[in-house]
């Protein structure tokens, strides 16, 4: 059977077809080849149970939230503030990059907004000043991707819709992790810069007034990661009204910044149905897959497999964090996501690993996916704003960030604290 | 030789891992001198909503099915009444209640899933918990309190209190940081969910009932099956499954405490330490009183007179409520 | 394909209203349960079929402006036709799933309405007029998936590789951006 869907994964698609009827297919395969029920019969039950769900309504309202903030024009505001009062580090502009990612992603529940949303707003800066292209893009490919790790984020409610896990937990436990990444991101950078000073730019030192001045538009996104976290964590909302939350403050946010409007707001909800629609239909199409799996007896096959060759835990999870790496180079994130979870997560977990400490490593893993060539979104996002300029100067610069995560990795093994620490003590 | 496909509850709790799966996997296989073989899994390892368990079992997914009452009163309201809250409080009544209730179980099964019921056999008693002080049941009104079911919320809402509905995994999360102040489970589950880390208090009433679950067989595998064979599967899963698990959930329940407050034995790990609030006399007439006149009246208003007809008959005269049309 | 286009997206915008009254709805819920004021029966539930319904009737318009994530192996450095080909089995595929999902969500409706199936909350919501709704949107996908084959195959057979890529080529700008989960375009975010 694991055969059968490794051959069968990729031969879909290797021909383009849409990934949630890719799932849709390999679950009806396993129904005709593997299962002892008649497992189709029960998939408009399926559908219903599993979409008619309170806590996946998150999912459209984090995304309707980065709608508004994005065409709020707050994030250009915030990445000047951040360029006046880090410009005088070795490294400069790149470290504005880096840190206006992480408060952003304090905003975003993707990695993918966060970056598109940076990259227009800093690449016109970092070519006007001169700064190496390879670095100044790698900063903002590797920092968008803290988008899905620092809490909220889309990914996290999969995960734990998926593991049933509880989703403030999982919130929690990315925290530590995203602002430890971003610290590493900008030491490495700034590492670089002392090494080779011409791959930064200039380095120019803002007058206190004018750094001042400008903190306040860093207030808006402070606000709204405050408002979302604290009404979780003070006990007013669930993670799900959290959201709605959110979505309340954006708008008054955008009404401060006079950009709300009537074609505004309908343009950003038609924006946002299309694409809810579209992860919500991967998502019911990876929970049926999961249905089919798990009731032509995965997990009797897997717990076979794992007696005929007894790998230790840590071998086990080397092998699956093996198995992200590779798959990570060609398929993005949800689908990474989707794709594995039902049979990896059952796995590690009868293992013995933590399932939020493993949600927080597969976040890892998925956003080194995003910008890992051949297929890394973040990279994509990242050279659309550049048109005309080599595609291969992001894939470098991006490197150094990708060694940084998988020491981020490393870290998270030795010690599982990182992550679950602040969950602990919440 | 006859081969049957079951579907049992949660695959982590005590009903199953103690009494359906030793009796479908080894009992009635032996019984029926290897003449019946059993392919058994889970809903949840099956990755199922509980609440879908019949209308698969009607479709011919597989054979049997076993699932909570609770979980199916959506299609069969009929089956509310089998675990009014409160409406028996302690397990030989509880029993007692459930086989005068079988006549309206399988007229239920019958017309809404085609299916044949066979035996009733409880979970654990739905009991309170809560991390704001409380000292009797009164103290819950005001309280912001998850429910599992319908009938439940209604005798919350009876009581002053504030129903709410969340996921089961979402409660510790929601409960440690008083988004909710109180939740309705079973004791054991509530423990092993590590329940005891976020609740300060418990009250042993079954507020949510016994959460009994029902056993039943698709129609057409039931009528495929030849009379000695249902004879077999009819005596063993009344007289061995479910006699099995009634004749225990006393001492079941009464673990269930012992692991949530530290009093007695606890077989399953560490014991937590919650505070045991006592029940009293008034508490329990009070609770009749909110049935009586709230909700079973609302129940009634949902199901026909054909089911009213066989409460009044049968349940009605064991827990002196019966039903006025 | 105006028609289909129309309803679609009129859909989408419906559905995008649903949203903004579900976050206005979960707001009030909030003030007045930390009011002490009790709860607003009903919200959660609500919610819970706005996304049903937002999971089935989204799929035609993201289907029609070709948002579905279709993952790139090798499709484009593959020659128009074999590209076209492609193509031609992926709306093959979404027909498949999409009328096989119609053909097996009926009996959910049915069950419902054969049972007079009721929610298990206290609002007792009728189970059937949330799941028509929903079963309505699976229609319209199954429905445009077929026209679209049926337009698409036209153009195959006239040899009109530009209208068929139009209608459901792999587009990979507008396919990265699908997966943006916040997807601003390209144009929209130079505007600001
Ligand atoms: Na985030
Ligand atoms: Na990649």
């Amino acid at each position: 059977m694991l055969a059968f869907l490794g051959i069968g994964l990729l031969a879909l698609l290797l021909t383009g077809i849409p990934i949630a009827i890719a799932l849709f297919l390999l679950a009806f395969g396993v129904d005709q080849f593997f299962a002892f029920f008649p497992l189709l019969r029960a998939l408009g039950q399926n559908l219903w149970s599993a979409g008619n769900s309170f806590l996946l309504i998150a999912i459209p309202l984090f995304i309707l939230m980065g709608e508004i903030i994005v065409r709020s024009g707050i994030a250009e505001r915030a990445y000047r503030a951040m360029e006046l009062w880090l410009c005088w580090l070795p490294g400069g502009l790149l470290h504005a990059n880096i840190m206006t990612s992480t408060l952003f992603s304090a905003t975003s529940g993707s990695s993918v907004a966060t970056a598109a949303t940076v990259s227009t707003v800093a690449i016109p800066q970092g070519e006007k000043l001169g700064y190496d292209p390879r670095l100044f893009c790698g900063t903002i490919a590797a920092g968008g991707t803290l988008g899905i790790l620092i809490p909220p984020s889309i990914n996290l409610i999969v995960y734990g819709f998926l593991t049933e896990t509880s989703i403030p937990r999982l919130f929690m436990a990315g925290l530590i992790p995203g602002l430890l990444l971003a610290m590493l991101f900008m030491l490495v950078s700034m590492l670089i810069c002392q090494w080779r000073p011409s791959l930064g730019g200039p380095s120019n030192r803002a007058s206190w007034g004018e750094r001042w001045r400008h903190l306040i538009f860093l207030l808006p996104l402070l606000v709204l990661f405050v408002v979302i976290v604290a009404s979780i964590y003070l006990g007013w909302a669930t993670p799900t009204e959290a959201a709605a939350i959110g979505v309340a403050s954006s708008l008054v946010l955008a009404a401060f910044n006079r950009r709300l409007g009537l074609k505004m707001l309908l343009s950003a909800l038609d924006n946002t149905v299309r694409t809810s629609s579209m992860i919500v239909f991967i998502i019911l199409a990876a929970s049926f897959l999961n249905f089919a799996l798990s009731s032509a007896g995965l997990s009797t096959r897997i717990d076979e497999l794992l007696q005929a060759y007894n790998p230790s835990p840590i071998t086990l999870l080397l092998m699956v964090l093996a198995i992200l790496i590779v798959l990570g180079f060609f398929i993005e994130t949800l689908s990474l996501m989707v794709i594995t979870i039902p049979v990896v997560a059952p796995l590690l977990f009868t293992a013995g690993f933590d399932p939020v400490w493993f949600g927080v490593m597969m976040i890892l893993f998925v956003e080194l996916a995003l910008i890992t060539p051949p297929v890394g979104l973040n990279l994509y996002i990242v050279q659309s704003s550049r048109p005309d300029r080599p595609f291969s100067h992001v894939i470098v610069g991006a490197l150094p960030y990708i060694a940084i995560m998988l020491i981020m990795a490393l870290l998270l093994i030795l010690f599982p604290s990182i992550a679950l620490w602040l969950p602990g003590v919440l | 030789a006859v081969n049957i496909n079951v579907v049992g509850t949660w695959s982590s709790v005590s009903l199953h891992k103690d009494y359906e799966a030793p009796f479908w996997t080894q009992t009635l296989p032996q019984a029926s001198g290897g003449e019946i073989n059993v392919e058994m899994t889970t809903f949840d390892q099956m990755g199922v909503a509980s609440g879908d368990v019949f209308r698969y079992l009607s479709n011919g997914l597989f054979d049997i099915g076993i699932t909570l009452s609770d979980y199916v009163v959506s299609d069969a309201p009929e089956l509310e009444g089998l675990d009014l809250p409160m409406l028996a409080v302690d397990p030989a009544l509880a029993e007692q209640v459930s086989q005068a209730y079988f006549p309206i179980i399988q007229r239920a099964m019958q017309r809404r899933y085609n299916a044949h019921a066979l035996a009733v056999a409880p979970n654990t008693p739905q009991v309170v918990f809560c991390n704001t002080p409380i000292s009797s049941m009164g103290d819950l009104a005001g309280k912001t309190i998850r429910a599992s079911g319908r009938s439940t919320a209604e005798f919350l809402n009876a009581l002053g209190a504030n129903s709410t509905v969340m996921a089961f995994s979402e409660v510790p999360g929601a409960m440690e940081r008083s988004v909710i102040d109180c939740a309705v489970t079973g004791s054991m589950s509530a423990y092993n969910a590590g329940w005891g880390d976020v609740a300060s208090y418990v009250m042993p009433l079954p507020i949510g009932g016994w959460d009994p679950s029902i056993t039943a067989a698709n129609g057409d595998f039931w009528d495929s099956l030849s009379s000695d064979d249902k004879q077999l599967i009819e005596q063993q899963t009344q007289e061995v499954f479910a006699a099995g698990v009634w004749r225990h959930i006393g001492a079941d329940a009464e673990e269930g405490i012992a692991c949530l407050t530290g009093n007695g034995e606890c077989s399953q790990g560490e014991p937590a330490d919650l505070e045991l609030v006592a029940t009293s006399e008034s508490d329990l007439e009070r609770a009749h009183q909110i049935l009586e006149e709230t909700v079973l009246p609302a129940w009634a208003s949902r199901v026909d007179d054909e089911t009213i007809e066989l409460w009044n008959e049968n349940v009605a005269p064991l827990v002196g409520l019966p039903v006025e049309r | 394909m105006t028609f289909t286009r129309f309803v679609s997206t009129l859909a989408n915008r419906l559905v995008g209203l649903m949203l903004l009254a579900v976050v206005a709805f979960l707001l009030v819920e909030i003030l007045i349960r930390k009011a002490g004021l009790g709860t607003l029966p009903g919200v959660h539930e609500y919610a819970g079929y706005v996304l049903a319904i937002l999971s089935s009737w989204g799929l035609s318009q993201t289907l029609i402006e070709r948002a579905h994530i279709r993952i790139d192996l090798g499709y484009s450095r593959l020659p128009r036709r074999l590209q076209c080909a492609l193509d031609l089995i992926s709306i093959a595929a979404v027909n498949l799933v999409g009328w096989l999902i119609l053909l097996k969500a009926w009996p959910v409706l049915a069950t419902s309405l054969h049972n007079g199936s009721l929610a298990n909350t206290p609002l007792s919501t009728p189970l059937w007029i949330p799941q028509l709704i929903w079963l309505a949107g699976y229609g319209w996908f199954a429905f445009t998936a077929s026209i679209l084959a049926l337009r698409s195959l036209a153009a195959a057979m006239a040899g009109d590789s530009a209208t068929l890529s139009a209608l459901i080529g792999m587009d990979s700008d507008k396919n990265a951006e699908a997966t943006t989960i916040a997807p601003t375009s390209a144009h929209e975010r130079g505007r600001h």
